[in-house]
């Protein structure tokens, strides 16, 4: 079980780090507690004890969404349920709503934070591949020499390998700031042992713009994860793509190579065969949703169908 | 064997624990691509006597103020502290839902929270829908379509059910929603799809969906 002497709800970045100052390094954050609680559980860590537990969840830019600079804030402590009912987050990350449909359930979605997701780094966390097509910038606060340092990493970056992350102990996530994409669609592709409540074995978010026709893809961006220590933008797939017709022989193309991209140290075969069917299907889902012609979707379609 | 970083305890070390605190600052983390990310700056033992805090919360409309152990989590504290029963403990992990209960109108899974992270927090449970003499629509359509066999997950089914129609009626997509733009309709598969997170090991899923789609007014 997880015990601490000290809970702390703080309702400010400031009391937040100065408690975290005043602790000696003894402490620990938590949002929703989703991977927090079940591994200080039997089987798996047992019984811990942190001397102070500082809940972020109550600190205001936290739980902000806005607009921010062109782009949008989504604030750490965002549970993942808000993807599938907040109008803006909805209208302007068309790639997240199917990423939370396939987040663990109904119950765990409403507390289960993007913060959380992303400083716990799994290989497998879903929400990692949907902010890389959104070219999300991380941002980070901690006390340093008295003052409050605030510094933006690229979630490329943050992500440096299984639970290592670019934040420093002592550094609160304060949230995204990810790319508009209102008129893109969006797709996430997941599998695991059974549908719900599941490490994803693979997942991937595809996001794509179409020309007004429907016909011809504008813009693409294709990330998978589960297949290797960090997930990953497929950049080669993305570049075949942009700017040209959508043909069955485009899509055809653009398939070869995927299996590269699995780096996993288990179930590679299955691994490598799944790639290359989720890059398919999920361009055949976000293309429908971008409002691919008729043709376009009836093509696109066929190739995911194999 | 915990493991944090490249310090191991075992498991006689951690329940005997010393005096003095170990902090492990950005500790690397374990190899296990599941406890990813957790274990770094995590802290070993528990020692001497339990430490308390206070919260407050509502509980089917009545306050309490608790002095808790910071262990007990929400689930725990409404059945051993508030002696609120109807909660269940199933699988401790949040995967069964059998712990479901309403928080500020949402369902969650009360075993994965802490009860001191709840403060001022309304909360709902099965006992706060209704009573034997005065069920809850969603209580009566269970008990009239047979919605259980041991009776164990019915708790957190109705909770879920309950808490699952509002959001079917604020427009939230599931999985199966075709247009996640368009306003869900309850249908057999949507129900099912919403309910994922609580399972019944007796399978009285049908007689479930029906006592479901009934309170809904649609049918199955
Ligand atoms: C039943 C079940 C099903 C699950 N299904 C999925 C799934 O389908 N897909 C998936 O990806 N994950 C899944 N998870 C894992 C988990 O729910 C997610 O990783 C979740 O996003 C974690 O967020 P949290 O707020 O609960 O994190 P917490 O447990 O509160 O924290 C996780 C880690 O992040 C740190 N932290 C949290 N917030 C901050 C912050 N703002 N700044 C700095 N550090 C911070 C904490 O100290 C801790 O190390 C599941 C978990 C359970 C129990």
């Amino acid at each position: 079980m997880l015990s601490c002497d000290t809970y702390l709800s703080p309702g400010s970045l400031d009391d937040a780090l100065a408690a975290v100052a005043a602790s000696d390094g003894r402490f620990r954050f938590v949002a929703g507690a989703t991977d927090l609680l079940p591994w200080a559980r039997e089987g798996r860590a047992g019984d811990v004890h942190v001397p102070l537990l500082v809940d972020i969840s109550g600190i205001p830019d936290l739980r902000t969404i806005e607009p921010r600079d062109g782009r949008i804030w989504i604030g750490a402590a965002t549970p993942f349920q808000r993807f599938l009912d907040h109008p803006e987050l909805i209208r302007l990350m068309p790639g997240m709503p199917d990423c939370a449909v396939w987040f663990a359930d109904n119950q765990i979605r409403e507390s289960a934070t993007i913060g959380g997701n992303l400083v716990n780094a799994s290989p497998s966390g879903d929400g990692i591949p949907p902010l890389l097509t959104a070219n999300a910038t991380i941002e980070l606060a901690a006390l340093r020499d008295g003052a409050i340092r605030r510094r933006r990493v690229s979630l490329v970056d943050f992500i440096k390998g299984p639970g290592q992350t670019e934040a420093e102990h002592d550094e609160i996530l304060l949230g995204v700031e990810c790319d508009t994409l209102e008129g893109y669609g969006g797709a996430f592709e997941k599998v695991g042992h059974r549908r719900s409540l599941v490490i994803a074995v693979v997942c991937l978010s595809a996001v794509v713009r179409l020309d007004p026709s429907g016909t011809r893809f504008e813009d693409v961006r294709v990330a998978i994860g589960g297949v290797g220590p960090v997930a990953r933008r497929m950049t080669d797939v993305e570049q075949r793509l942009i700017g040209q017709p959508i043909t069955a022989e485009l899509l055809r193309a653009c398939l070869v190579g995927c299996e590269q991209f699995v780096m996993s140290r288990t179930r590679q075969e299955y691994r490598k065969l799944v790639a290359p069917g989720f890059v398919a299907r999920g361009l055949a889902n976000a293309i429908e949703r971008a409002g691919g012609s008729p043709d376009a979707c009836g093509i696109a379609k066929e190739i995911a169908n194999g | 064997m915990p493991t944090f970083g490249d310090l191991k305890l075992s498991r006689r070390d951690m329940l005997m624990g010393t005096a003095a605190t170990l902090a492990l600052g950005n500790a690397p983390n374990t190899a296990s691509a599941q406890d990813a990310g957790v274990s770094g700056g995590a802290v070993a033992l528990a020692a001497g006597t339990p430490s308390l805090a206070k919260v407050s919360f509502t509980v089917n409309g009545a306050a309490h103020d608790l002095n808790l152990d910071t262990r007990t989590t929400l689930l725990d504290a409404l059945r051993e502290h508030l002696h609120l029963t109807g909660s269940k403990k199933g699988c401790d992990q949040g995967q069964c839902g059998a712990c479901t209960v309403i928080v500020e109108g949402r369902r969650i899974a009360s075993c994965l929270s802490l009860a001191v992270m709840h403060q001022g927090d309304a909360i709902t449970t099965i006992e706060g829908l209704g009573t034997p003499d005065n069920m809850h629509p969603m209580q009566a359509a269970f008990v009239k379509h047979d919605g259980y066999q041991c009776g164990y997950c019915t708790p957190g089914q109705i909770c879920s059910a309950v808490a699952m129609l509002d959001e079917i009626k604020a427009g939230m997509p599931s999985h199966v929603t075709a247009d996640l733009e368009a306003t869900p309709q309850l249908t057999n598969a949507e129900l099912r799809e919403r309910m994922s997170g609580n399972i019944c090991r007796c399978g009285a899923y049908s007689n479930i969906a029906e006592a479901i789609t009934e309170v809904a007014g649609s049918p199955a």
